[in-house]
């Protein structure tokens, strides 16, 4: 455990160089990049990025893979809106409601994981589907509505500097990184990730490990798709669909292994910080939106070309 | 000792192409069950725009379906259609009728698709990555191709290009020609050697390796071909909306896989084929008409396709499991 500690702050620090370059080459291009008000948009995009990366690198540590994200994502901002409307009272009952739905969205997608065998991305591609088509039928088509005053507080105001959504970030940063790093399951979880039957032989429940990482997904989904619809200001059919390739791009910047077993959260916040940067950046340099896709592919291609040769040096 | 092994790994690779199989048979029965209660639902379907209509609707997944099929032959996934086909309908919607060379840009898009194929497959094959997450990947990339092709859904197709897809030819809709062609197709491609190698692959990797069956170049032919069919996907697309999407292929993924699926094409790899695809495709097309027909929200398409797709692996598993059981029954 303590020989593969070096290697793996090696990749997480390179994360944070990464993102210290691009944030110079920032301020050395774009005139009004990194103004105090330009900081608050990057953390919070970037926290929003953080949110949805959380879970995915739970399941990506467990080795496995969520594709559902995107639509418990718009799901969340949906039902927020819908649920409450303005009258923030409702937020009591619908906030917990919202969490046990996204809960048992994540519970299918391990159950059928886990024990009726289906490969991770057919099942969370069909249950994606599924989750499409109830809020189609659900909304009929129309998703709309204004978001609750405490959602919004939440998602873009600020206290003196320093935005309110940093604060939760950090929280969960702490909180998530405690778990990993010095609770049982946090080891469970590393042990499930690099070999499955040796975590079995060694009395780790693998079955509650994976379906628990799904859980996490789903929920950390719903609390990013709740904390967007506040930042945008409204919920839409859709809002979700970049999250996809943005959540599993900022896990592979961090350092994770995208074959599961390796990784920490602090280095996906690095991810997550280095995409919101990039975003803001490229435009800035004359590219469209799109060439983001493009970098999110790349970004993927090196990093689990990264992982498996590292890991193929490693065994040999 | 290897020699020994080598044969079992080719007559298992032929066995599994030759053998009668039932399973595309439910995909076919599902259609016909289907196609019988849209047509109860609405007797005026049987008509022949009606059925010029479902051919036409149904022959872009088709395509599509044929390379996600030997993909996932081979055990693996391909999720990079869904960018090849949002890519290819983007050049069909900017450059057919700007530079009227419909041909030309058709060869162009079909070239682009077997690049992206080329480059899955490479790194598949050559750097033994995992699928999903190379396919995830270049996916992406593709996406964001795409978007920079034509930004938003729209553009134009010329007007005789998408009506061919709606018009008959000697009495049959030209769809119904274009499946026909890839089943012929299919059934000259699975005698050949490559096709028998892309099974042993599927049903042993390790024995197919020893059986000195070349892993990569099998992998970049399969994953080339899947990028090529889903660039003649795309083209059927576009006929078919007579514009261009760069984001449609996202939500055809799916039912791809499924149509694979329903087909009897195992996820374990090494079974299946494209006769059970093509009822597959059918069958999934008319959900879409059976759902309209009945007056439900179109919505409840979506959550069909999701969970005919789970239901459809389950099922798999399922008769996987009873026949390995029946099969180890027998030898003890």
């Amino acid at each position: 455990m303590n020989l593969a500690l070096p290697r793996r702050h090696r990749s997480i620090a390179l994360a944070y160089v990464l993102l210290l370059v691009l944030v110079v080459v920032g301020r050395i291009v774009a005139i009004g990049f990194l103004g105090i008000d330009h900081i608050d948009e990057l953390i919070d995009e970037g926290a929003l990025i953080g949110f949805v990366a959380l879970g995915q690198g739970f399941v990506i540590l467990a080795g496995g893979v969520d594709l559902s994200i995107p639509w418990v994502v718009t799901g969340a901002g949906i039902l927020i809106t819908t649920f409450t409307g303005t009258s923030s009272g409702n937020l009591f009952w619908a906030v917990p409601l919202i969490m046990v739905l996204a809960a048992a969205v994540g519970l299918v997608n391990g159950v059928g994981v886990v024990f009726l065998g289906v490969t991770p991305i057919i099942m969370t591609l069909g249950m994606s589907t599924v989750v499409e088509g109830v809020l189609l039928l659900y909304t009929n088509g129309s998703a709309g509505g204004n978001v609750p005053e405490p959602v919004v507080y939440l998602s873009t105001h600020k206290w003196g500097e320093v935005p309110v959504m940093a604060v939760a970030w950090l929280v969960l940063i702490v909180i998530v990184t405690f778990t990993l790093s010095f609770t049982p399951f946090g080891r469970r979880l590393y042990a499930v990730g690099l070999n499955r039957r040796v975590a079995l032989f060694s009395g780790v429940d693998v079955k509650l490990v994976t379906v628990s990482v799904y859980v996490i997904s789903s929920c950390a989904a719903a609390f990013a798709g709740i904390t967007l619809a506040g930042y945008v200001g409204q919920s839409y059919l859709g809002m979700g669909d970049p999250y996809l390739f943005t959540s599993v791009a900022a896990v592979a910047i961090g350092g994770a292994s995208i074959l599961g077993g390796s990784g920490n959260y602090i280095g996906t916040v690095a991810g997550a910080m280095t995409l919101s940067v990039l975003n803001a950046l490229l435009p800035t340099l004359g590219f469209q939106p799109a060439v983001l896709d493009i970098v999110y592919g790349i970004v993927i291609l090196i990093a689990v070309a990264a992982a498996s040769l590292g890991s193929r040096a490693r065994t040999r | 000792m290897t020699a020994v092994t080598a044969r079992s790994v080719w007559s298992r690779g032929r066995a599994s192409t030759k053998r009668m199989d039932v399973r595309p048979g439910i995909a076919w029965g599902l259609a016909l069950v289907l196609f019988v209660t849209y047509v109860l639902l609405q007797p005026d379907v049987l008509s022949r725009l009606q059925l010029t209509d479902l051919c036409a609707a149904t022959v872009f997944l088709v395509a599509l379906g044929l390379g996600e099929g030997l993909v996932i032959i081979t055990r693996g996934i391909d999720l990079s259609i869904g960018g090849v086909l949002s890519m290819g309908t983007a050049i069909a919607a900017t450059r057919f009728v700007s530079t009227g060379s419909v041909v030309a840009w058709s060869i162009v898009i079909i070239l682009a698709g077997a690049a992206v194929g080329v480059v899955n497959g490479a790194l598949i094959g050559l750097l033994k990555l995992q699928p999903f997450i190379v396919t995830l990947a270049t996916w992406s990339i593709v996406s964001g191709v795409a978007l920079l092709i034509l930004p938003i859904q729209g553009g134009s197709v010329p007007t005789g290009f998408a009506n061919w897809i709606n018009i008959s030819s000697l009495g049959f809709p030209n769809a119904a020609w274009v499946m026909l062609a890839m089943i012929v197709f299919w059934s000259w491609f699975k005698r050949t050697r490559l096709c028998r190698r892309i099974y042993a692959l599927g049903s042993d990797p390790e024995g197919a390796a020893i059986a000195g069956v070349s892993t990569w170049s099998t992998l970049v032919a399969v994953y080339s071909i899947a990028g090529v069919c889903a660039a003649v996907g795309a083209i059927f697309y576009a006929m078919l909306t007579a514009s261009g999407d760069p984001t449609v292929g996202n939500g055809e993924i799916l039912p791809a896989v499924t149509a694979v699926v329903i087909g009897g094409t195992s996820l374990y790899g090494g079974s299946g084929g494209f006769v059970g695809t093509v009822g597959g495709a059918f069958a999934l097309t008319l959900i879409a008409d059976v759902v309209f027909a009945w007056n439900l929200s179109s919505y409840w398409q979506e959550l069909a396709d999701g969970v005919v797709l789970i239901v459809a692996v389950l099922l798999g598993g399922a008769l996987r499991s009873l026949r390995l059981r029946r099969a180890a029954a027998r030898v003890t």
